[in-house]
């Protein structure tokens, strides 16, 4: 009798221990989760799991070599846990770049579809600007003329300064071009372009005025719809219209051309962007417009050449000369027709073989392009002209890369010039303002981006990544365990009741 | 004393269970909370070893 009564004691003092140990650890899970602080600050050196932020992904991407990802495709991603909602994110990466131009981070916000908000984590074109430099915890200013001995004395004259340029950074103003004459003549744009292809164009005191000339080339299955929409300089779409297609064949160009004719008065001065929309099926064979500002952004498709030879286009097969400006500059050609040696301010690049990209590093000048024999895409992440007189770039507002004009004297970019560690990687903070950032099963997805990836055999190398999320809301700690209960007990009462009428309605119970 | 090492035994095997089962409960009201921390499949595969191994312990005087 003594010994069972003995042995239960142990008993219950075994099964305590046990559940004791349970809640232990219950309560550390959920007191982790409540970050009454409203700070959480974790690293990962990415060669073990980590509770906060996840492996990079995906892994096809990726390699992992214990210590460090290379990563040889783009955009990977990963995700930091996000317990409560964070205002702000302070985001350190130990990095190598290798080859690489530029690499972006951002963070997955709640506009629909697949949309990140991305700042810059590396340029080199930026890290190589030769201009003085001032900078604070975020930004940077280069000037080219040591005109200030702060960034905050820029920022106090920022709106009454000319020829500022700006990369990630809100100005506050759109761009206008200073002593703009409108054209009294029409411009005629006779270059064959094929594809789609998107457009600035500048108006002041005038309409817009475009006459697109379209012919539709038959050489793939399915339609060939065109959309052309317009925007203005605040992103609201002006004019939008399509053109369809019914026939699907293959069976050849057909010679009745479409044309689409756009006429808008009374707009506003500023910028305004035209979207030709389109497969490779459609040709602009001809442009007629009264604006005499028209750059094209970052991608041009000539096809001048002896592969489009259609009596009904009158090719004139003759060269084309083209400004861009832009780091890299990208050529690709799909026919043995358009294999030719191409120029870019007096250095030849030879297009030796057909469906490969041939890169051009062209820096932060204006590159003067001589293209031969046309039938090639020429890609860039900038603006392309076909003549200088046409030539202006709008971007310089918002710019994606710096290039050198003689219009800018200042240049402001929300970045860092990176910061070099013992062993010769690299180091760089990136801020976030978190308020529109997307949760998903509690979690921010980031992503890493370095658009040149996909045309070459680059890497990038990633070793730590280091966050710093801040909430600027204090709770108390009834607060806290509230806002973990509450959705609990909101949802219990959800589906009790959800399923309370399902059984009523079974048994057709009122 | 073999008879009070099951029950000990089975005691633990009942107490894991009811752990795991908060455990995935809480996991599935917020996401993350228990799996950033604690592989749930890896316990839920030592959770079945403990239950296999209860099991076992509890049949071997009727066997024998």
């Amino acid at each position: 009798m003594k010994h069972k009564k003995t042995f239960l004691i142990f008993r219950i003092f075994f099964n305590l221990v046990l559940i004791g140990i349970f809640f232990v650890v219950l309560y550390n899970l959920i007191q982790k989760d409540l970050t009454l602080d409203g700070k959480l600050h974790t690293s990962s050196n990415l060669n073990k799991k980590n509770p906060f932020i996840s492996v990079i992904f995906p892994e096809h991407r990726t390699v992992n070599h214990g210590n460090y990802y290379e990563i040889n495709d783009e955009p990977v991603y990963f995700t930091v846990r996000s317990p409560i909602k964070f205002d702000n994110a302070e985001l350190e990466i130990e990095f190598d770049p290798g080859n690489q131009e530029a690499i972006y981070i951002g963070y997955a916000d709640n506009k629909e579809g697949w949309s990140y908000r991305v700042h810059t984590l590396y340029n080199i074109t930026f890290d190589n600007i030769k201009w003085d430099k001032l900078s604070d915890e975020k930004n940077t200013l280069w000037q080219k003329n040591k005109d200030f001995n702060s960034i905050d004395e820029f920022y106090d004259q920022l709106h009454q300064l000319p020829g500022i340029a700006a990369h990630d950074f809100n100005i506050g103003e759109h761009f206008f071009i200073r002593d703009y004459k409108k054209s009294d003549k029409q411009i005629e744009i006779t270059n064959c372009l094929r594809g789609e292809h998107k457009f600035y164009t500048y108006i002041k005191d005038e309409p817009l005025d475009f006459t697109f000339t379209v012919y539709d080339i038959n050489r793939t299955e399915g339609s060939d719809h065109v959309f052309i929409k317009i925007f203005d300089n605040t992103e609201k779409i002006i004019y939008s219209k399509m053109l369809e297609d019914n026939d699907i064949k293959t069976d050849g160009a057909n010679e009745n051309p479409n044309y689409i004719s756009i006429f808008i008065p009374n707009l506003k001065e500023g910028t305004y962007r035209i979207e030709f929309l389109s497969n490779d099926d459609n040709i602009i064979r001809n442009i007629k417009t009264s604006q005499s500002k028209i750059s094209m952004i970052d991608r041009v498709y000539l096809c001048d050449n002896p592969e489009y030879a259609y009596k009904f286009f009158n090719l004139e097969l003759k060269p084309t000369e083209l400004y861009a400006v832009g780091n890299t500059i990208s050529f690709y050609t799909a026919h043995k027709n358009g294999l030719q040696d191409v120029s870019i301010n007096g250095k030849k690049l030879r297009i030796s073989e057909q469906h490969k990209w041939y890169n051009f590093n062209n820096g932060s000048q204006m590159a003067k392009i001589y293209v031969p024999k046309n039938d090639i895409k020429i890609s860039t992440r900038g603006i392309i002209a076909l003549s200088k007189e046409l030539y202006f770039n709008p971007e310089i507002t918002n710019l994606k890369n710096y290039s050198e004009s003689q219009d800018i004297k200042y240049f402001i970019a929300q970045y860092k010039i990176p910061e070099k560690t013992i062993d010769n990687w690299q180091k760089n903070k990136i801020y976030f303002d978190l308020e529109d950032a997307k949760i998903e099963n509690g979690n921010l997805k980031f992503i890493i981006s370095s658009p040149d990836l996909k045309f070459g055999n680059e890497t990038i190398k990633i070793k730590n990544i280091s966050i710093k999320l801040t909430s600027n809301e204090k709770i108390t700690k009834k607060q806290a365990y509230k806002r973990l209960i509450n959705p609990i007990y909101e949802n219990f009462i959800k589906n009790y009741t959800e399923l309370k009428n399902k059984i009523l309605s079974i048994w057709h119970i009122k | 004393m073999a008879h009070k090492i099951k029950i000990l035994i089975l005691d633990f095997t009942f107490i894991s269970i009811f752990s795991y089962v908060i455990l995935y409960i809480l996991e599935f009201i917020k996401p993350g909370i228990v799996s950033n921390y604690v592989d749930l499949n890896k316990l839920f595969t030592y959770l079945l070893i403990v239950i296999v191994f209860s099991a076992i312990i509890s049949q071997i005087k009727k066997v024998t």
